[in-house]
């Protein structure tokens, strides 16, 4: 907790933006659960990631607001566009798509938008990517949770295929389903056990 | 049997039918009563400042059941205005009792809570019978018991009735349930002129704006087998600050998720007063299985002790979206959970907005709570003044 009021002291004196103190902070943290956790073994052939990426989720799961916390904290250029098109991808830059899986609506009702079209959205904006040279991440960050039923099933079974690189919490491959995508599709592909994890993943996998 | 003979026999057995019935209603009568009557005595803690109603916000709550107790801790110094909403639903216990516990423990040292401990004190004033729901539950203190109304979901229909055929939600006219009127879960923004809970929210709307509270906290409880569990709702303001309370305490200390409100479902918290005002909201929410249909005896040890053979029985066959093993989910837990996520929330929100700062001393961590129990944290009223002890 030291860490956290020497920060603390820094944003009052005005120093760092408050975002950029709140991020160094969850990095703090992320070091000391590194320090127990196991090491996320990356694996071989990764594709030559950079930013700026463009983020969005296919079913409007929150998992994109935990990867643009992140990418802000490892300085990683990232936009977060619940509904990005084709024309969202040109309108910069990008380098990198990450589209993440799993779908909200879970008891709350509709969040108004159909999952068909969902897909049929991020399937163009993966193809154009892929047209334009813009690697794509499909990650499903959030584990078992956001794999508990068919809409779920649909945004992931959907995605994963299509991914230059994966990225998938442990706790929803029980059923071996990302491992064998990835090793049937030769997509790489990295395993977190939780969203912290990516604070170290990020800094290794993306070149400034 | 002679006619008139058969026709005093017919009397006598109306007559004793007429006196058992009137004897239930009695019983019944007085037992409800009793209920609606308890006062659960709240010692007011070194943070409290004062203690207001919710009518100073908005008159006409005057003299109604939910004219609740609003407990002002002010530091003194500049910072957020944070509101946290205990008894949204009481038949979540841990919510009011975390709220109870910010109270009696709570002590800002910048910036400014607000607590309501019974926000739908009606609904607090009414249990469920049919559905064997305990009339009390008790928390166990170094001094004694501690004895709480065991509440509903849904005001109680002796303050609000009758409901409409059909609930059109002011003012986006999205058609709720009937009964959806009388939880205050579903009446927000509200209205001046509706129904009790509509009037309710109203209520707490005009304290929101007046106040200028920048953060809304929402306690809940929910059943295992419902998929909004163990997370954190938000509305899509501070949906940052969600996710990194969600990963720091998924990280350090227990599993909490997150969810971004949907923005067309009206009349929750984490849309309305987001969308109704300068503040932003986020709910929590944290298991509970005595809330679970699948679930054995409905008493009070279910209630305070999660720990149910038929809830951890539809674990084991995939049914649940939320972890139970024999442990159960203890009341202790439950707090704790909320007590924590609110702790983490005030460290990230100072880090975002360091110059609206909200710092508190006084509340135990998850791991103490869990250990040592809620009732360690509540002060015997005895052994205080007088003008330090409140009533809900
Ligand atoms: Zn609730």
């Amino acid at each position: 907790m030291r860490s956290i009021r020497i920060l603390d002291r820094a944003a009052r004196a005005g120093n760092p933006p408050a975002i950029a103190v709140a991020l160094a902070f969850i990095a703090a943290f992320a070091l000391c659960a590194a320090a127990g956790a196991q090491q996320n073994a990356l694996p071989k052939g990764l594709p030559e990631l950079k930013g700026p990426i463009l983020i969005t989720a296919c079913g409007q799961s929150p998992g994109g607001v935990y990867v643009k916390v992140v990418c802000r904290q490892v300085k990683l250029e990232a936009d977060l566009e619940e509904t990005a098109t084709v024309q969202t991808l040109g309108a910069r830059a990008y380098k990198t798509l990450i589209v993440i899986t799993g779908t909200s609506l879970k008891g709350m009702g509709s969040a108004g938008v159909e999952l068909s079209d969902e897909i049929k959205r991020c399937t163009e904006l993966v193809k154009k990517a892929k047209a334009s040279g813009v690697k794509v991440i499909v990650a499903q960050v959030e584990g078992a949770s956001r794999r508990v039923d068919e809409s779920d099933e649909q945004s992931i079974r959907s995605m994963t295929p299509l991914a230059d690189l994966l990225i998938t919490h442990n706790q929803a491959n029980k059923d071996g389903y990302f491992t064998k995508t990835a090793a049937e599709k030769k997509i790489p592909q990295i395993f977190i056990d939780q969203q912290l994890d990516l604070v170290k993943i990020f800094p290794q996998i993306f070149s400034k | 049997m002679k006619k008139s003979e058969q026709g005093k026999t017919l009397i006598a057995a109306k007559a004793a039918g007429l006196v058992a019935w009137a004897a239930v209603m009695v019983f019944a009568g007085v037992a409800f009563r009793q209920h609606r009557a308890w006062k659960e005595p709240v010692v007011l803690g070194p943070g409290v400042t004062a203690v207001r109603s919710l009518h100073e916000w908005f008159a006409p709550l005057k003299g109604t059941e939910n004219d609740c107790n609003v407990y002002v801790l002010d530091s003194g110094l500049p910072g957020s205005t944070i509101l946290v909403l205990g008894g949204t639903h009481p038949e979540e216990p841990a919510t009011n009792l975390a709220a109870e516990l910010l109270v009696e423990n709570a002590k800002p040292t910048s910036g400014k809570l607000l607590v309501a401990i019974h926000t739908n004190r009606s609904a607090s004033t009414v249990t469920r019978p049919g559905e064997a729901y305990p009339q009390f539950y008790s928390i166990k203190t170094a001094w004694g018991q501690k004895k709480y109304r065991m509440g509903d979901r849904s005001a109680n229909p002796l303050d609000s009735w009758p409901d409409p055929e059909t609930y059109v939600h002011y003012p986006s006219g999205q058609m709720l349930a009937y009964m959806d009127i009388r939880n205050i879960n579903r009446t927000w923004p509200g209205r001046p002129n509706g129904l009790l809970c509509e009037r309710t929210s109203y209520g707490f709307m005009q304290m929101i704006r007046k106040e200028k509270v920048d953060l809304v906290i929402d306690y809940h409880e929910a059943e295992l087998e419902y998929p909004v569990i163990g997370t954190i709702v938000a509305h899509q303001k501070a949906q940052e600050v969600a996710a990194m309370v969600s990963m720091d305490l998924s990280a350090s200390q227990f599993r909490i998720g997150m969810e971004v409100s949907p923005r067309t479902l009206h009349g929750l918290t984490h849309r309305e007063i987001g969308d109704f005002s300068d503040a932003t909201a986020l709910l929590f929410e944290s298991p509970e299985p005595f809330l679970d249909r699948v679930r054995g005896a409905t008493n009070e040890a279910l209630l305070l002790t999660g720990v149910d053979e038929f809830v951890q029985r539809a674990g084991k066959a995939g049914l649940l979206y939320w972890p139970i093993d024999e442990k159960g989910w203890p009341i202790e837990v439950r707090v704790g959970r909320h007590i924590a996520t609110t702790s983490k929330v005030f460290e990230v929100w100072n880090l975002l907005y360091p110059e609206k700062p909200i710092a508190v001393d006084g509340l135990p961590g998850y791991g103490d709570l869990a250990a040592k129990g809620v009732g360690a944290y509540f002060a015997d009223p005895a052994s205080v003044a007088k003008d330090r002890v409140a009533f809900e």
